[in-house]
Protein backbone atom coordinates (compact mmCIF):
# COMPACT_ATOMS: atom_id res chain seq x y z
CA UNK A 1 0.00 0.00 0.00
CA UNK A 2 2.82 2.43 0.82
CA UNK A 3 4.21 1.85 -2.68
CA UNK A 4 0.85 2.81 -4.20
CA UNK A 5 0.87 6.00 -2.14
CA UNK A 6 4.43 6.76 -3.28
CA UNK A 7 3.31 6.41 -6.92
CA UNK A 8 0.15 8.47 -6.31
CA UNK A 9 2.25 11.27 -4.80
CA UNK A 10 4.58 11.19 -7.78
CA UNK A 11 1.62 11.53 -10.16
CA UNK A 12 0.21 14.46 -8.20
CA UNK A 13 3.64 16.07 -8.09
CA UNK A 14 3.95 15.88 -11.87
CA UNK A 15 0.47 17.41 -12.35
CA UNK A 16 1.69 20.44 -10.47
CA UNK A 17 5.25 20.78 -11.78
CA UNK A 18 3.73 20.82 -15.26
CA UNK A 19 0.89 23.18 -16.15
CA UNK A 20 -1.68 20.37 -16.39
CA UNK A 21 -2.94 20.83 -12.82
CA UNK A 22 -3.17 24.61 -12.94
CA UNK A 23 -4.73 24.80 -16.39
CA UNK A 24 -7.18 22.00 -15.57
CA UNK A 25 -8.41 23.45 -12.29
CA UNK A 26 -8.27 27.02 -13.54
CA UNK A 27 -10.30 26.37 -16.67
CA UNK A 28 -12.79 24.20 -14.82
CA UNK A 29 -13.34 26.76 -12.07
CA UNK A 30 -13.69 29.54 -14.64
CA UNK A 31 -16.27 27.65 -16.71
CA UNK A 32 -18.23 26.66 -13.61
CA UNK A 33 -18.23 30.30 -12.53
CA UNK A 34 -19.59 31.25 -15.92
CA UNK A 35 -22.41 28.72 -15.62
CA UNK A 36 -23.16 30.00 -12.13
CA UNK A 37 -23.45 33.60 -13.24
CA UNK A 38 -25.66 32.63 -16.16
CA UNK A 39 -28.07 30.50 -14.14
CA UNK A 40 -28.16 33.08 -11.37
CA UNK A 41 -29.08 35.74 -13.89
CA UNK A 42 -31.89 33.65 -15.28
CA UNK A 43 -33.13 32.98 -11.77
CA UNK A 44 -33.26 36.69 -11.11
CA UNK A 45 -35.14 37.37 -14.33
CA UNK A 46 -37.71 34.71 -13.51
CA UNK A 47 -38.21 36.13 -10.04
CA UNK A 48 -38.78 39.59 -11.52
CA UNK A 49 -41.19 38.19 -14.07
CA UNK A 50 -43.29 36.29 -11.55
CA UNK A 51 -43.34 39.32 -9.25
CA UNK A 52 -44.60 41.44 -12.14
CA UNK A 53 -47.24 38.82 -12.95
CA UNK A 54 -48.40 38.83 -9.35
CA UNK A 55 -48.22 35.03 -9.14
CA UNK A 56 -47.03 34.17 -5.65
CA UNK A 57 -47.71 30.43 -6.09
CA UNK A 58 -45.16 30.25 -8.95
CA UNK A 59 -42.73 32.32 -6.93
CA UNK A 60 -43.05 29.76 -4.16
CA UNK A 61 -41.84 27.06 -6.50
CA UNK A 62 -38.65 28.84 -7.41
CA UNK A 63 -35.67 27.65 -5.38
CA UNK A 64 -31.89 27.69 -5.65
CA UNK A 65 -31.57 23.93 -5.84
CA UNK A 66 -33.74 23.36 -8.89
CA UNK A 67 -32.83 26.52 -10.74
CA UNK A 68 -29.12 26.89 -10.07
CA UNK A 69 -27.38 24.00 -8.34
CA UNK A 70 -28.85 21.16 -10.32
CA UNK A 71 -28.09 22.68 -13.75
CA UNK A 72 -24.59 23.46 -12.51
CA UNK A 73 -23.87 19.89 -11.49
CA UNK A 74 -25.20 18.60 -14.81
CA UNK A 75 -22.98 21.01 -16.74
CA UNK A 76 -20.09 20.09 -14.46
CA UNK A 77 -20.05 16.46 -15.43
CA UNK A 78 -20.41 17.31 -19.12
CA UNK A 79 -17.13 19.17 -18.77
CA UNK A 80 -15.43 15.97 -17.58
CA UNK A 81 -15.72 14.84 -21.18
CA UNK A 82 -12.96 17.32 -22.00
CA UNK A 83 -11.00 17.39 -18.76
CA UNK A 84 -10.65 13.67 -18.03
CA UNK A 85 -8.74 12.70 -21.23
CA UNK A 86 -6.45 15.66 -20.51
CA UNK A 87 -5.72 14.24 -17.04
CA UNK A 88 -5.45 10.54 -17.85
CA UNK A 89 -3.68 10.46 -21.22
CA UNK A 90 -0.19 10.58 -19.75
CA UNK A 91 -0.63 8.05 -16.94
CA UNK A 92 0.79 4.99 -18.71
CA UNK A 93 1.48 6.27 -22.24
CA UNK A 94 4.12 8.70 -20.98
CA UNK A 95 5.82 6.04 -18.84
CA UNK A 96 6.13 3.82 -21.87
CA UNK A 97 7.37 6.44 -24.32
CA UNK A 98 9.87 7.85 -21.78
CA UNK A 99 11.00 4.31 -20.89
CA UNK A 100 10.34 4.95 -17.20
CA UNK A 101 7.98 1.99 -17.34
CA UNK A 102 11.14 -0.14 -17.19
CA UNK A 103 11.96 1.47 -13.84
CA UNK A 104 8.55 0.66 -12.37
CA UNK A 105 8.67 -2.88 -13.69
CA UNK A 106 12.14 -3.59 -12.27
CA UNK A 107 11.47 -1.94 -8.90
CA UNK A 108 10.19 -4.17 -6.08
CA UNK A 109 6.60 -3.07 -6.69
CA UNK A 110 3.63 -5.20 -7.76
CA UNK A 111 1.56 -4.41 -10.85
CA UNK A 112 -1.45 -3.91 -8.61
CA UNK A 113 0.38 -1.23 -6.63
CA UNK A 114 1.33 0.54 -9.85
CA UNK A 115 -2.27 0.57 -11.15
CA UNK A 116 -3.74 1.51 -7.78
CA UNK A 117 -1.17 4.27 -7.26
CA UNK A 118 -1.88 5.81 -10.65
CA UNK A 119 -5.63 5.66 -10.06
CA UNK A 120 -5.27 7.24 -6.62
CA UNK A 121 -3.16 10.04 -8.09
CA UNK A 122 -5.68 10.98 -10.75
CA UNK A 123 -8.50 10.26 -8.27
CA UNK A 124 -7.26 13.01 -5.95
CA UNK A 125 -7.27 15.41 -8.91
CA UNK A 126 -10.86 14.39 -9.60
CA UNK A 127 -11.79 14.83 -5.93
CA UNK A 128 -10.49 18.41 -5.93
CA UNK A 129 -12.29 19.06 -9.21
CA UNK A 130 -15.58 17.75 -7.82
CA UNK A 131 -15.26 19.97 -4.76
CA UNK A 132 -14.81 23.17 -6.81
CA UNK A 133 -18.57 23.50 -7.64
CA UNK A 134 -19.35 23.42 -3.89
CA UNK A 135 -18.13 27.00 -3.68
CA UNK A 136 -21.28 28.20 -5.45
CA UNK A 137 -23.96 26.77 -3.12
CA UNK A 138 -21.81 28.24 -0.35
CA UNK A 139 -22.09 31.69 -1.93
CA UNK A 140 -25.86 31.24 -2.22
CA UNK A 141 -26.02 30.13 1.39
CA UNK A 142 -24.12 33.18 2.58
CA UNK A 143 -25.76 35.84 0.45
CA UNK A 144 -29.08 34.38 -0.70
CA UNK A 145 -32.34 34.76 1.17
CA UNK A 146 -34.83 32.04 1.87
CA UNK A 147 -38.59 32.46 1.78
CA UNK A 148 -38.92 30.32 4.87
CA UNK A 149 -36.69 29.98 7.93
CA UNK A 150 -33.23 28.38 7.69
CA UNK A 151 -30.74 28.20 4.81
CA UNK A 152 -31.62 29.29 1.32
CA UNK A 153 -29.92 26.14 0.07
CA UNK A 154 -31.14 22.66 0.69
CA UNK A 155 -27.90 20.84 1.42
CA UNK A 156 -28.72 17.15 1.04
CA UNK A 157 -29.16 17.23 -2.77
CA UNK A 158 -25.94 19.24 -2.98
CA UNK A 159 -24.02 16.55 -1.10
CA UNK A 160 -25.56 13.65 -2.99
CA UNK A 161 -25.07 15.47 -6.29
CA UNK A 162 -21.41 16.12 -5.53
CA UNK A 163 -20.95 12.48 -4.54
CA UNK A 164 -22.37 11.06 -7.78
CA UNK A 165 -20.49 13.60 -9.88
CA UNK A 166 -17.31 12.48 -8.11
CA UNK A 167 -18.16 8.80 -8.70
CA UNK A 168 -18.86 9.50 -12.36
CA UNK A 169 -15.55 11.38 -12.64
CA UNK A 170 -13.68 8.46 -11.05
CA UNK A 171 -15.36 6.06 -13.48
CA UNK A 172 -14.22 8.25 -16.37
CA UNK A 173 -10.70 8.34 -14.90
CA UNK A 174 -10.66 4.54 -14.75
CA UNK A 175 -11.67 4.44 -18.42
CA UNK A 176 -8.87 6.90 -19.29
CA UNK A 177 -6.34 4.97 -17.20
CA UNK A 178 -7.20 1.74 -18.98
CA UNK A 179 -6.94 3.30 -22.43
CA UNK A 180 -3.63 4.97 -21.52
CA UNK A 181 -2.23 1.54 -20.59
CA UNK A 182 -2.92 0.31 -24.12
CA UNK A 183 -0.73 2.76 -26.01
CA UNK A 184 2.59 4.60 -26.00
CA UNK A 185 1.11 7.65 -27.64
CA UNK A 186 -0.53 10.26 -25.41
CA UNK A 187 -2.54 11.82 -28.23
CA UNK A 188 -4.00 8.45 -29.19
CA UNK A 189 -4.87 7.83 -25.54
CA UNK A 190 -6.60 11.21 -25.23
CA UNK A 191 -8.61 10.89 -28.45
CA UNK A 192 -9.71 7.32 -27.70
CA UNK A 193 -10.71 8.25 -24.17
CA UNK A 194 -12.71 11.19 -25.47
CA UNK A 195 -14.49 8.92 -27.96
CA UNK A 196 -15.40 6.34 -25.32
CA UNK A 197 -16.63 8.99 -22.89
CA UNK A 198 -18.70 10.56 -25.63
CA UNK A 199 -20.27 7.16 -26.17
CA UNK A 200 -21.24 7.09 -22.49
CA UNK A 201 -23.09 10.36 -23.01
CA UNK A 202 -24.79 9.12 -26.16
CA UNK A 203 -26.09 5.82 -24.78
CA UNK A 204 -29.10 7.43 -23.01
CA UNK A 205 -30.20 8.89 -26.36
CA UNK A 206 -30.15 5.40 -27.82
CA UNK A 207 -32.09 4.09 -24.81
CA UNK A 208 -34.79 6.65 -25.51
CA UNK A 209 -35.50 5.03 -28.87
CA UNK A 210 -35.80 1.52 -27.46
CA UNK A 211 -38.74 -0.25 -25.82
CA UNK A 212 -39.27 -2.81 -23.10
CA UNK A 213 -36.45 -4.84 -21.60
CA UNK A 214 -33.78 -3.47 -23.90
CA UNK A 215 -34.52 0.01 -22.75
CA UNK A 216 -34.08 -1.01 -19.10
CA UNK A 217 -30.79 -2.78 -19.86
CA UNK A 218 -29.27 0.01 -21.94
CA UNK A 219 -30.35 2.56 -19.36
CA UNK A 220 -28.69 0.55 -16.63
CA UNK A 221 -25.44 0.33 -18.58
CA UNK A 222 -25.27 4.08 -19.12
CA UNK A 223 -23.55 5.90 -16.25
CA UNK A 224 -25.73 8.93 -16.95
CA UNK A 225 -28.98 7.46 -15.67
CA UNK A 226 -27.21 6.69 -12.39
CA UNK A 227 -25.93 10.23 -12.12
CA UNK A 228 -29.16 11.99 -12.95
CA UNK A 229 -30.90 10.51 -9.92
CA UNK A 230 -28.10 11.64 -7.62
CA UNK A 231 -28.09 15.16 -8.96
CA UNK A 232 -31.71 15.65 -7.93
CA UNK A 233 -30.95 14.23 -4.50
CA UNK A 234 -31.77 10.55 -4.79
CA UNK A 235 -28.97 8.04 -4.56
CA UNK A 236 -29.89 4.39 -4.59
CA UNK A 237 -27.65 1.64 -3.30
CA UNK A 238 -27.74 0.17 -6.80
CA UNK A 239 -26.11 3.35 -8.16
CA UNK A 240 -23.23 3.03 -5.70
CA UNK A 241 -22.85 -0.65 -6.56
CA UNK A 242 -22.88 0.25 -10.26
CA UNK A 243 -20.04 2.78 -9.98
CA UNK A 244 -18.05 0.58 -7.61
CA UNK A 245 -18.21 -2.43 -9.89
CA UNK A 246 -17.49 -0.51 -13.11
CA UNK A 247 -14.41 1.11 -11.56
CA UNK A 248 -13.18 -2.22 -10.14
CA UNK A 249 -13.66 -3.93 -13.47
CA UNK A 250 -11.73 -1.24 -15.37
CA UNK A 251 -8.89 -1.32 -12.85
CA UNK A 252 -8.81 -5.10 -13.20
CA UNK A 253 -8.52 -4.78 -17.00
CA UNK A 254 -5.70 -2.23 -16.60
CA UNK A 255 -3.95 -4.60 -14.22
CA UNK A 256 -4.13 -7.38 -16.80
CA UNK A 257 -2.59 -5.10 -19.45
CA UNK A 258 0.27 -4.11 -17.13
CA UNK A 259 0.79 -7.73 -16.08
CA UNK A 260 0.94 -8.80 -19.73
CA UNK A 261 4.21 -6.85 -20.06
CA UNK A 262 5.74 -9.23 -17.57
CA UNK A 263 5.20 -12.30 -19.71
CA UNK A 264 5.41 -10.91 -23.22
CA UNK B 1 26.26 -14.31 -7.64
CA UNK B 2 24.69 -14.40 -11.09
CA UNK B 3 23.99 -17.76 -12.65
CA UNK B 4 22.57 -18.05 -16.14
CA UNK B 5 21.83 -21.42 -17.68
CA UNK B 6 20.44 -22.10 -21.13
CA UNK B 7 18.92 -18.64 -21.46
CA UNK B 8 16.95 -18.18 -24.68
CA UNK B 9 14.75 -15.29 -25.72
CA UNK B 10 12.63 -15.39 -28.82
CA UNK B 11 10.53 -12.49 -30.17
CA UNK B 12 7.99 -14.09 -32.47
CA UNK B 13 10.28 -15.58 -35.18
CA UNK B 14 13.44 -13.66 -34.23
CA UNK B 15 15.85 -15.24 -31.75
CA UNK B 16 17.54 -12.47 -29.72
CA UNK B 17 19.68 -14.68 -27.47
CA UNK B 18 20.08 -18.42 -27.66
CA UNK B 19 21.21 -20.83 -25.01
CA UNK B 20 23.42 -18.47 -22.98
CA UNK B 21 25.21 -20.00 -20.01
CA UNK B 22 27.55 -18.08 -17.74
CA UNK B 23 28.36 -17.30 -14.11
CA UNK B 24 29.48 -14.16 -12.38
CA UNK B 25 31.19 -14.64 -9.00
CA UNK B 26 30.55 -12.31 -6.03
CA UNK B 27 32.65 -9.15 -6.18
CA UNK B 28 33.51 -9.58 -9.83
CA UNK B 29 33.27 -6.87 -12.49
CA UNK B 30 32.28 -8.43 -15.77
CA UNK B 31 32.00 -6.73 -19.12
CA UNK B 32 29.27 -7.87 -21.45
CA UNK B 33 30.72 -7.12 -24.81
CA UNK B 34 29.24 -7.33 -28.26
CA UNK B 35 28.33 -5.41 -31.38
CA UNK B 36 25.01 -3.54 -31.56
CA UNK B 37 22.06 -5.90 -31.77
CA UNK B 38 23.97 -8.84 -30.29
CA UNK B 39 21.41 -9.38 -27.53
CA UNK B 40 23.15 -7.47 -24.74
CA UNK B 41 20.18 -5.35 -23.69
CA UNK B 42 17.80 -8.30 -23.92
CA UNK B 43 20.00 -10.30 -21.55
CA UNK B 44 20.29 -7.35 -19.17
CA UNK B 45 16.52 -6.87 -19.15
CA UNK B 46 15.92 -10.50 -18.33
CA UNK B 47 18.50 -10.40 -15.53
CA UNK B 48 16.74 -7.35 -14.07
CA UNK B 49 13.36 -9.06 -14.23
CA UNK B 50 11.85 -6.68 -16.78
CA UNK B 51 10.96 -9.41 -19.23
CA UNK B 52 10.80 -13.17 -18.97
CA UNK B 53 12.96 -15.59 -20.93
CA UNK B 54 11.53 -18.03 -23.43
CA UNK B 55 13.63 -20.78 -21.88
CA UNK B 56 16.42 -21.17 -19.37
CA UNK B 57 17.20 -20.36 -15.78
CA UNK B 58 18.48 -17.15 -14.20
CA UNK B 59 19.55 -16.94 -10.57
CA UNK B 60 20.68 -13.75 -8.89
CA UNK B 61 22.15 -14.14 -5.38
CA UNK B 62 20.77 -17.66 -5.36
CA UNK B 63 17.21 -16.50 -6.09
CA UNK B 64 15.42 -17.56 -9.24
CA UNK B 65 14.28 -14.48 -11.21
CA UNK B 66 11.18 -16.21 -12.54
CA UNK B 67 10.10 -17.75 -9.24
CA UNK B 68 10.74 -14.82 -6.91
CA UNK B 69 11.14 -11.65 -9.01
CA UNK B 70 10.49 -9.41 -5.99
CA UNK B 71 13.34 -11.02 -4.06
CA UNK B 72 15.71 -10.36 -6.95
CA UNK B 73 14.49 -6.82 -7.58
CA UNK B 74 15.19 -5.93 -3.97
CA UNK B 75 18.86 -6.89 -4.39
CA UNK B 76 19.74 -5.32 -7.73
CA UNK B 77 20.39 -1.87 -9.07
CA UNK B 78 19.56 -1.56 -12.75
CA UNK B 79 20.42 1.12 -15.26
CA UNK B 80 18.57 0.50 -18.54
CA UNK B 81 19.92 1.53 -21.91
CA UNK B 82 17.88 4.74 -21.81
CA UNK B 83 17.97 6.24 -18.31
CA UNK B 84 14.45 5.86 -16.83
CA UNK B 85 14.02 9.43 -15.63
CA UNK B 86 10.99 11.68 -15.33
CA UNK B 87 11.69 14.98 -17.05
CA UNK B 88 9.11 16.78 -14.91
CA UNK B 89 10.70 15.91 -11.58
CA UNK B 90 13.64 17.48 -9.78
CA UNK B 91 16.76 15.37 -9.33
CA UNK B 92 16.16 15.03 -5.60
CA UNK B 93 12.44 14.40 -6.09
CA UNK B 94 13.25 11.65 -8.56
CA UNK B 95 15.89 9.99 -6.40
CA UNK B 96 13.51 10.22 -3.44
CA UNK B 97 10.74 8.57 -5.43
CA UNK B 98 12.93 5.65 -6.54
CA UNK B 99 14.34 5.31 -3.02
CA UNK B 100 10.83 5.02 -1.56
CA UNK B 101 9.93 2.39 -4.17
CA UNK B 102 13.05 0.45 -3.25
CA UNK B 103 12.01 0.57 0.39
CA UNK B 104 14.45 3.09 1.87
CA UNK B 105 12.95 4.09 5.24
CA UNK B 106 11.64 7.65 5.41
CA UNK B 107 14.13 8.85 8.02
CA UNK B 108 17.13 7.61 6.03
CA UNK B 109 15.80 9.09 2.79
CA UNK B 110 17.73 12.36 2.83
CA UNK B 111 21.06 10.80 3.70
CA UNK B 112 20.61 8.08 1.06
CA UNK B 113 19.75 10.61 -1.66
CA UNK B 114 22.87 12.60 -0.83
CA UNK B 115 25.04 9.49 -0.74
CA UNK B 116 24.09 8.29 -4.23
CA UNK B 117 24.01 11.82 -5.67
CA UNK B 118 27.58 12.31 -4.48
CA UNK B 119 28.66 8.98 -5.98
CA UNK B 120 27.00 9.85 -9.29
CA UNK B 121 28.37 13.40 -9.22
CA UNK B 122 24.98 15.09 -9.27
CA UNK B 123 24.90 16.38 -5.67
CA UNK B 124 25.23 20.02 -6.80
CA UNK B 125 22.15 19.86 -9.09
CA UNK B 126 19.70 18.17 -6.71
CA UNK B 127 17.04 20.94 -6.79
CA UNK B 128 17.03 21.24 -10.59
CA UNK B 129 14.32 19.95 -12.89
CA UNK B 130 15.59 16.95 -14.89
CA UNK B 131 14.12 18.53 -18.05
CA UNK B 132 16.67 21.32 -17.72
CA UNK B 133 19.85 19.29 -17.21
CA UNK B 134 22.20 18.00 -19.90
CA UNK B 135 22.24 14.51 -21.35
CA UNK B 136 25.38 13.60 -19.44
CA UNK B 137 23.81 14.63 -16.15
CA UNK B 138 20.66 12.69 -16.96
CA UNK B 139 22.78 9.59 -17.49
CA UNK B 140 24.47 10.19 -14.15
CA UNK B 141 21.10 10.62 -12.42
CA UNK B 142 20.27 7.20 -13.89
CA UNK B 143 23.46 5.75 -12.44
CA UNK B 144 22.76 7.33 -9.03
CA UNK B 145 19.33 5.75 -9.09
CA UNK B 146 20.84 2.31 -9.63
CA UNK B 147 23.06 2.77 -6.58
CA UNK B 148 20.17 3.44 -4.20
CA UNK B 149 20.01 1.13 -1.22
CA UNK B 150 23.50 -0.16 -1.99
CA UNK B 151 22.48 -3.23 -4.03
CA UNK B 152 24.52 -6.44 -4.08
CA UNK B 153 24.30 -6.66 -7.83
CA UNK B 154 24.61 -3.80 -10.32
CA UNK B 155 23.36 -4.25 -13.86
CA UNK B 156 24.49 -1.37 -16.05
CA UNK B 157 23.43 -1.24 -19.68
CA UNK B 158 25.87 0.99 -21.57
CA UNK B 159 26.57 3.27 -18.60
CA UNK B 160 28.78 5.80 -20.42
CA UNK B 161 26.64 6.48 -23.48
CA UNK B 162 26.15 10.18 -24.08
CA UNK B 163 28.85 11.35 -21.69
CA UNK B 164 31.76 13.61 -22.55
CA UNK B 165 35.34 12.27 -22.15
CA UNK B 166 35.75 13.74 -18.67
CA UNK B 167 32.45 12.30 -17.49
CA UNK B 168 33.29 8.93 -19.06
CA UNK B 169 36.49 8.93 -17.06
CA UNK B 170 34.54 9.75 -13.88
CA UNK B 171 31.97 7.02 -14.43
CA UNK B 172 34.70 4.48 -15.17
CA UNK B 173 36.48 5.45 -11.98
CA UNK B 174 33.22 5.09 -10.09
CA UNK B 175 32.73 1.57 -11.47
CA UNK B 176 36.33 0.61 -10.71
CA UNK B 177 35.97 1.94 -7.14
CA UNK B 178 32.71 0.08 -6.62
CA UNK B 179 34.36 -3.06 -7.98
CA UNK B 180 37.45 -2.63 -5.84
CA UNK B 181 35.34 -2.56 -2.68
CA UNK B 182 34.36 -6.18 -3.51
CA UNK B 183 30.94 -5.52 -2.01
CA UNK B 184 29.18 -5.35 -5.34
CA UNK B 185 28.94 -7.71 -8.26
CA UNK B 186 28.84 -5.66 -11.41
CA UNK B 187 27.83 -6.66 -14.90
CA UNK B 188 28.03 -3.92 -17.50
CA UNK B 189 27.29 -4.05 -21.18
CA UNK B 190 29.09 -2.06 -23.79
CA UNK B 191 30.36 -2.09 -27.34
CA UNK B 192 33.26 0.20 -26.46
CA UNK B 193 36.42 -1.83 -26.05
CA UNK B 194 38.43 0.72 -24.09
CA UNK B 195 35.66 0.71 -21.53
CA UNK B 196 36.05 -2.99 -20.88
CA UNK B 197 39.79 -2.61 -20.65
CA UNK B 198 39.48 0.19 -18.14
CA UNK B 199 36.92 -1.36 -15.83
CA UNK B 200 36.48 -5.11 -16.17
CA UNK B 201 38.39 -8.13 -14.94
CA UNK B 202 36.62 -10.55 -17.20
CA UNK B 203 34.67 -10.30 -20.42
CA UNK B 204 31.81 -12.23 -21.86
CA UNK B 205 31.61 -11.56 -25.57
CA UNK B 206 28.41 -12.26 -27.42
CA UNK B 207 27.59 -12.04 -31.10
CA UNK B 208 24.37 -13.00 -32.83
CA UNK B 209 22.86 -14.12 -29.52
CA UNK B 210 25.70 -16.57 -28.78
CA UNK B 211 28.64 -16.47 -26.37
CA UNK B 212 31.82 -16.38 -28.44
CA UNK B 213 34.29 -15.73 -25.63
CA UNK B 214 34.23 -15.89 -21.83
CA UNK B 215 37.60 -15.32 -20.21
CA UNK B 216 39.86 -13.00 -18.23
CA UNK B 217 41.06 -10.14 -20.40
CA UNK B 218 44.78 -11.03 -20.16
CA UNK B 219 44.12 -14.70 -20.81
CA UNK B 220 42.10 -13.89 -23.87
CA UNK B 221 44.79 -11.66 -25.37
CA UNK B 222 47.47 -14.23 -24.60
CA UNK B 223 45.43 -17.06 -26.06
CA UNK B 224 44.76 -15.27 -29.34
CA UNK B 225 48.09 -13.50 -29.29
CA UNK B 226 46.40 -10.31 -30.43
CA UNK B 227 45.00 -7.11 -28.86
CA UNK B 228 41.33 -7.06 -27.82
CA UNK B 229 40.33 -4.95 -30.82
CA UNK B 230 41.39 -7.64 -33.27
CA UNK B 231 39.85 -10.45 -31.24
CA UNK B 232 36.59 -8.54 -31.11
CA UNK B 233 36.48 -7.93 -34.84
CA UNK B 234 37.38 -11.55 -35.56
CA UNK B 235 34.89 -13.12 -33.13
CA UNK B 236 32.04 -10.70 -33.70
CA UNK B 237 32.07 -11.28 -37.44
CA UNK B 238 32.56 -15.04 -37.45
Amino acid sequence: MSNAITIAKKELGIYFTTIIGYVGFGAFAFLMGLVFVTTLNRYQQMTQYYLGQQQPQLLQQLNFNDQIIQPMLSTGYWMFLFFVPFLTMRLFAEEKSARTFELLMTAPVTSFEIVLGKFMGVGVMMLIMSLIPLAFPLILHMYGTSSGPGSAVEWMPVYSGTLVVLLLGLTFCAIGLFISSLTENQIVAAVLTFAVLLLAFVIPLIAGRLDGDWRVIVEYISPMSHVNRGVVGRILLSDLVYFGSVISFLLFLTLRVVESHRWR
Amino acid sequence: MIEVRGLTKRYRDHVAVKDLTFRVEPGEVVGFLGPNGAGKSTTMRILAGYMPATAGEVKVAGIDVFEDPMGVKRRIGYLPEIPPIYLDMTVSGYLGFVARLKGVPRRELKAEIHRVAELGGVDHILPRLIRNISKGYRQRVGISQALLRDPDVLILDEPTVGLDPIQIEQVRRLITDLGASKKHTIILSTHILSEVKATCERIIMIAGGDIVANAKLDDLEREHNAPLEEIFTKLAVS
